[in-house]
């Protein structure tokens, strides 16, 4: 090895990379769009909000007890009536084939039981296909019976005083904006350097780059600065975006939330160049790119918290840089934390980025003994 | 369109394929690894969520209360000493609400007036906030019920029968969507790399001086390409029946049938990406990228897709994978066979033909680009 670190090789080198970025207009475009565009458009368009289910109504009773019933279903927009038809076959066939995701059947004798003094039985039947859905609306259903039983008496014994608190508005973008953020970040950092450094290798070049008097150290800081710096450009444009579009807040402290991005950063990016150090040819690359990626946005709580998923798999996403990233970033943005709070994640995110550099470079050099 | 010209240019294709050990393994070994992982471990149902409770009235009401809230699946209560408030306990982020009990309730209940619990919940993750919400609002109705003076009985039992799955076993919904983002997602990675590696590697040169034409050269690859994406959709349905035990629960017509067409729908996407792109690294970015997370987040693989704005919804229309989790919903759920999907699968057949006009565009010619 060639010892010590040369600033001058290091600028020579990064010129080499920024040229050859800088010159690919396709390659520019695919690495700034995602993020930027990307974010903004999934955070829009995904809404975990289950709201009007599509309902068809059999009311065999017909009284104004009924009809009240049905008003009271219908009144907040979770269940949107489709259809009404007299026989509850055709309703069952609706919800078999999928064209409504659910059938509220009101018996022929509804109206006369509760004049009898006895609750009227009317039977919800859901769509199950889509569990979580289908939990959803029968959660939904059971309070909308509750509050209908309890109307008319005077206030319910006991009511949850309820605050929402760092989104008081329930917007989901907010919630969604620091996770796509990570995941787009993670995918597109991953790729653009596990196959830019793969080309090197698939156009015989990096023979002629690992002999120069640079180190593996150098050649690899190099590759990670053009990709670096365009990362942190589009990482800043999209919270910009993000803040017109959906309003998102930056309650935390701005040089903190870079810093950490930055570490971020540079561990996608080393682990992409790690990926290209196991891969022949551009193909294997992708694969393995795209199979490392969506399992790490899968299991990062970018969507679904972590605390739902099986337990070995929560421990396991204790090694998710992702995970580390998307609870600083809403920490950060959303809460307002700071690196008292968070510190337990930087240090997490920090000792990964360390380890990625260290064994990717190690990997890099010994790629042709 | 001569079909042996079609055929030479297939076994091509699947040779160049075969003679790749590491790609043959990969194509294989990543589906079957990531079934598994998102099998096992995505689930959308709430679980677990850590809360905190202040019970600063303890009471056989307040303890009856946290106890019936520790007994839904969706909450874990977590001990938190009474000091602090419970701004400060929410920001050190350890519980994800925090519900105080003021002293007295039990015997405001008994007496009829109003008991306010109060609840700080943090809204960051949205769904969370409002499960939370919906227990929070359900035990107090039941519990309060319990506590305070009788009023009138219940006018409405309402009886709630969820269809198709009823133990909720999320596999069962889940897997059936991983089939179709898995087969959205290689096939076209595949198919672009294909379709770009010829042009890289300057070797499309010899295909365009030979007398194959566009279309051939299409047909081929996309029937090598269809090959390869139906064993890796053998391989994984069978391991899904294998692992969770989703079998068709109905008519497996319009599956045997959707199959084959959304994997050509997806070899077509990849070759029309190909076909555009000039370096494998943009057409690896594109189909990756671009495409893989569409068919993850937009095609209701994990939200329905009724629940997004009415644009996307129409949008969703052209997500192949959209109208293939249908048909694996269809079969391996509900059962329900043709007259619930026939229109998703004549959609992938037109969105098939389009994608075959539009992989064929940019080959027409089969020349090298005019330069500048």
């Amino acid at each position: 090895m060639n010892g010590v670190f040369s600033w001058r090789r290091l600028l020579v080198l990064l010129r080499k990379e920024f040229i050859q970025i800088l010159g690919n207009r396709q390659v520019l475009y695919i690495l700034l769009f995602p993020p930027i565009v990307q974010v903004a458009i999934l955070a829009y368009a995904m809404n975990p909000l289950v709201k009007h289910l599509v309902f068809a109504v059999v009311d065999e009773s017909r009284t104004p007890a009924s009809r009240q019933l049905i008003d009271a279903f219908t009144a907040n927009g979770v269940f949107v009536p489709q259809g009404r038809s007299d026989d509850a076959a055709s309703v069952y066939r609706a919800v078999q084939s999928g064209t409504v995701d659910a059938g509220l059947v009101i018996p022929a004798d509804y109206a006369q039981r509760i004049t009898r003094g006895e609750p009227g039985d009317v039977q919800l039947v859901l769509d199950g296909v889509n569990s979580f859905v289908a939990n959803l609306g029968a959660g939904y259903a059971t309070l909308i019976v509750q509050q209908y039983n309890a109307r008319g008496s005077p206030s319910p014994p006991l009511s949850p005083q309820i605050t929402f608190a760092y989104n008081p508005g329930l917007v989901t973008a907010w919630f969604f904006v620091p996770g796509l953020l990570g995941a787009i970040l993670m995918i597109t950092g991953l790729l653009a350097s596990a196959s830019e450094s793969v080309r090197e290798k698939d156009e015989g070049t990096l023979e002629q780059l690992l002999m120069t008097p640079a180190s593996s150290f150098e050649v690899l800081l190099a590759k990670i600065g053009p990709l670096f710096v365009l990362f942190l450009v589009a990482l800043a444009a999209s919270l910009a975006v993000s803040w017109l579009l959906f309003g998102l807040p930056f309650r935390g402290d701005f040089a903190l939330f870079m810093g950490i991005s930055s570490i971020y950063i540079v561990a996608a990016i080393s682990i992409g160049i790690l990926i290209s150090t196991f891969a022949a040819t551009q193909q294997q690359v992708v694969l393995i790119s795209i199979f490392t990626a969506l399992p790490l946005m899968m299991l990062s709580g970018a969507f679904a918290p972590i605390e739902s998923m099986p337990p070995i798999w929560q421990t396991l996403s204790l090694i998710n840089p992702l995970r580390h990233y998307i609870t600083i970033v809403r920490d950060i943005l959303l809460k307002g934390a700071g690196f008292d709070v968070i510190w337990p994640d930087v240090l997490a995110l920090g000792v990964f980025a360390v380890v990625a550099i260290w064994v990717s470079a190690t990997r890099y050099r010994s790629q042709l003994r | 369109m001569n079909l042996r010209r079609v055929w030479v240019q297939c076994l091509k294709e699947l040779v160049e394929f075969r003679r790749d050990r590491l790609t043959v393994a990969l194509a294989f070994a990543l589906p079957i690894g990531m079934l598994l992982i998102f099998g096992f471990a995505i689930r959308l149902q709430i679980k677990n969520i850590p809360v905190a409770v202040q019970d600063f009235d303890r009471s056989p009401f307040s303890r009856d209360f946290i106890s019936r809230i520790g007994a839904s699946q969706e909450l874990v209560v977590v001990p938190e000493p009474l000091g602090p408030s419970p701004t400060t306990i929410l920001d050190a982020g350890n519980v994800r609400a925090v519900i105080v009990i003021p002293p007295g309730t039990q015997r405001a209940l008994a007496a009829g007036r109003p008991a306010p619990i109060q609840s700080l919940v943090d809204a960051t993750d949205v769904v969370n906030a409002l499960t939370i919400k919906q227990i929070l609002t359900a035990t107090s109705a039941f519990v309060g019920a319990t506590y305070a003076p009788p009023s009138a009985p219940p006018t409405v039992a309402l009886h709630v029968r969820i269809w198709f799955n009823p133990g909720g076993n999320e596999a069962l919904f889940i897997v059936p969507g991983v089939y179709a983002v898995i087969l959205a997602m290689f096939p076209t990675l595949l198919a672009a790399i294909a379709m770009v590696r010829d042009k890289e590697r300057g070797t499309i040169v010899q295909a365009y001086a030979s007398r194959l034409r566009a279309s051939e050269l299409i047909a081929g690859k996309c029937v090598a390409l269809e090959c390869i994406g139906l064993a890796e959709a053998l391989a994984i349905m069978a391991i899904g029946f294998a692992v969770w035990g989703v079998r068709f629960a109905g008519d497996p017509l319009p599956l045997l049938i959707g199959t084959p067409l959304l994997v050509c729908c997806q070899v077509l996407l990849g070759l029309l990406i190909g076909a555009r792109m000039n370096t494998v690294t943009s057409a690896i970015q594109a189909s990756g990228s671009v495409n893989s997370l569409v068919s993850v987040l937009l095609s209701g693989f994990m939200y329905p897709v009724f629940t997004m704005p009415p644009f996307f919804q129409l949008l969703s229309y052209i997500v192949p994978a959209r109208h293939f989790i249908n048909i694996t919903r269809d079969a391996f759920v509900r059962g329900a066979g043709w007259p619930g999907v026939w229109t998703e699968v004549l959609t992938l057949a037109v969105i098939a033909m389009v994608l075959a006009v539009g992989a064929w565009l940019p080959m027409r010619r089969m020349q090298l680009p005019d330069e500048g």
